[in-house]
This record gives C-alpha cells, sequence and structure tokens, in this order.
C-alpha cells in the first residue's frame, strides 16, 4: 500500500466536506419534495461521514485534520434538473473516493467503506443515475 | 543393451567433442531445476472462487426466470459481467426456484441481497486492495438493483 491510512482518511474527510458543503447549497436552492427529500437524506450521510472520519483521524492521534475550504466550486444550479445532475456528480464523486478507501484499508475502516460505497451508489438512484456494472469504479 | 550400461561404454561410440557435449548436457541437467517452480499461492485465490460460485449460483437460478422482465435480464447482464471480470466467464451453478412468478422475484430478491452481503464480506477480508475494491463495487451493483425496484 502506497499512502498512509492517515492519508487515505484525511483525502475522505476532505471530501466529506465538499459534499456536505455543496450539498447544504443544492437544498437551500430545491423546493420542498422528493428532489429535496434526496438531497437531505444526502446531506445527512454526508455530515455523518464527515464527523465519522474525524473520530476516527482523532483516535489515530492526527492533530490537524483537513477542515472545510472557505468555499468551493459550485456547479449551474438554475433548475431542479441541473441541482439533480450535480447531485449525481457528487455522489458519482463520493463512491469513487470510498472505492479508493476500501482499496487502501483492511478491517474496520474497510468494512466502513464497503457500506459506503453501496449507500451511495442507491442513492445515485434517487438522482436519476442507471444502476451501474461496478459503481465507484466505471 | 542392459537398463544399467555405465556412462563409459554408451559414450566410447562418441568423438571426443560428442564426448565433452554430452558430458556438459548431463552435467546441465544435474544442475538445472527438475521442474518449473510452482507459482507463488494467490492467497485471494479461494476468496475469488468462492465469490464466483456464488454469483454462478445467482445466475443460474435468474436463467429459468430470463423471459419475466427487463429486470431479470438486467441482473443476468451483470452476473455475467462480474463473473467475466473475475476471470470465470464460465462458471456455473445450481438452479433456480420454482413456483409463481412473484414468488420467484421474492426469492430473487433475497438470494441477491443475500449475494450482495456476501460480496462485501468477501471484499473485507481480501488480502489484496484491489480485489477488495472490486467486491465492493460488485456488491454495491447489486445493492443498486434490489434496492431499485427489484424486491
Amino acid at each position: 500500500m502506497s499512502t498512509s491510512l492517515p492519508s487515505q482518511l484525511q483525502t475522505a474527510l476532505a471530501s466529506e466536506h465538499a459534499a456536505v458543503y455543496l450539498l447544504a447549497a443544492f437544498i437551500s436552492r430545491t423546493s420542498p419534495g422528493r428532489l429535496a427529500d434526496a438531497l437531505s437524506e444526502s446531506y445527512d450521510f454526508h455530515r455523518a461521514a464527515r464527523d465519522l472520519l474525524a473520530e476516527r483521524l482523532a483516535a489515530l492521534g492526527d492533530t490537524a485534520p483537513p477542515g472545510a475550504a472557505p468555499a468551493y466550486d459550485m456547479p449551474a444550479l438554475s433548475t431542479s434538473t441541473a441541482v439533480s445532475r450535480a447531485a449525481l456528480a457528487l455522489e458519482q464523486r463520493a463512491a469513487a473516493g470510498y472505492a479508493d478507501l476500501v482499496a487502501g484499508t483492511t478491517g474496520a475502516d474497510r468494512t466502513q467503506a464497503i457500506a459506503w460505497l453501496s449507500a451511495t451508489a442507491v442513492r445515485q438512484l434517487h438522482f436519476g443515475a442507471a444502476p451501474a456494472d461496478l459503481p465507484g469504479i466505471s | 543393451m542392459a537398463a544399467t550400461t555405465p556412462l563409459a561404454i554408451v559414450l566410447s561410440a562418441c568423438s571426443g567433442s560428442e564426448v565433452h557435449d554430452r558430458l556438459d548436457s548431463g552435467v546441465d541437467r544435474l544442475r538445472a531445476p527438475r521442474s518449473t517452480p510452482p507459482a507463488p499461492a494467490n492467497p485471494d485465490q479461494k476468496l475469488v472462487d468462492q465469490a464466483a460460485s456464488a454469483i454462478a449460483s445467482m445466475r443460474a437460478m435468474l436463467l429459468p426466470h430470463r423471459s419475466e422482465g427487463t429486470v431479470v435480464t438486467d441482473l443476468i447482464n451483470l452476473h455475467t459481467a462480474h463473473l467475466r471480470v473475475l476471470g470465470k466467464p464460465h462458471a456455473t451453478g445450481a438452479g433456480g426456484p420454482g413456483g409463481s412468478a412473484g414468488a420467484a422475484k421474492a426469492q430473487i430478491a433475497a438470494r441477491e441481497q443475500s449475494l450482495a452481503t456476501l460480496l462485501a464480506t468477501k471484499a473485507g477480508v481480501a488480502q489484496d486492495g484491489d480485489l477488495a475494491r472490486l467486491l465492493a463495487s460488485m456488491s454495491a451493483a447489486v445493492t443498486q438493483r434490489v434496492a431499485g425496484g427489484l424486491a
């Protein structure tokens, strides 16, 4: 394994910070309904993942885990279709990140990443994705 | 000629250079390994075989129901693709359930979920990280199908 465990987890944590920021923005631009519900579910998931990763890094003795950036590149969100597309892209990036985390970890960390990969693959369906043969890989 | 003919008698009909060639080749044979050393065992081979067997069984269960809709066909295609990625495209398994289409669908959903769990478990213990990633992704793909309306 070429990358250390803390480094793998730090990368994942940085991605979760971005996901939480972006999903909050998506929600703020969405009227109540199915899409808003799906976005809220996704937001709750990524916030929980962020907190778990921060706790895990703290347990490993990481005293300076990555924090949230002041801002992130915001995609165009002019329509609900655009919001849904942006949320799908976010979940696809998350799936790839979780797949990397599976490959780069062992034990409980890997088990967690496996569960996250499945969960994010299912959430992709809420944002219009067609089922994939290998979520997070292709 | 007896089977135990001394080497000197066998070589007596040879020219000097032939004798040296034969002696050299005999020495080489003594030094050369008797067979190709076996490749190092893949610590994940059993795991791959078990995953492929489970996927093949699931595919075999689905095959009698392929006329019942695109969902079943999609699952068959998914499992076929996964077997191909695992290098076991021709793996076979036991047959499928009987009964009505509705009952079979419920059984299929339950079996697919069990397969997803098995693949996730195998991903958790694979020694090779890339294999773990692949099995986890396969598990996610099956879970995606189940969540997408199979149940």
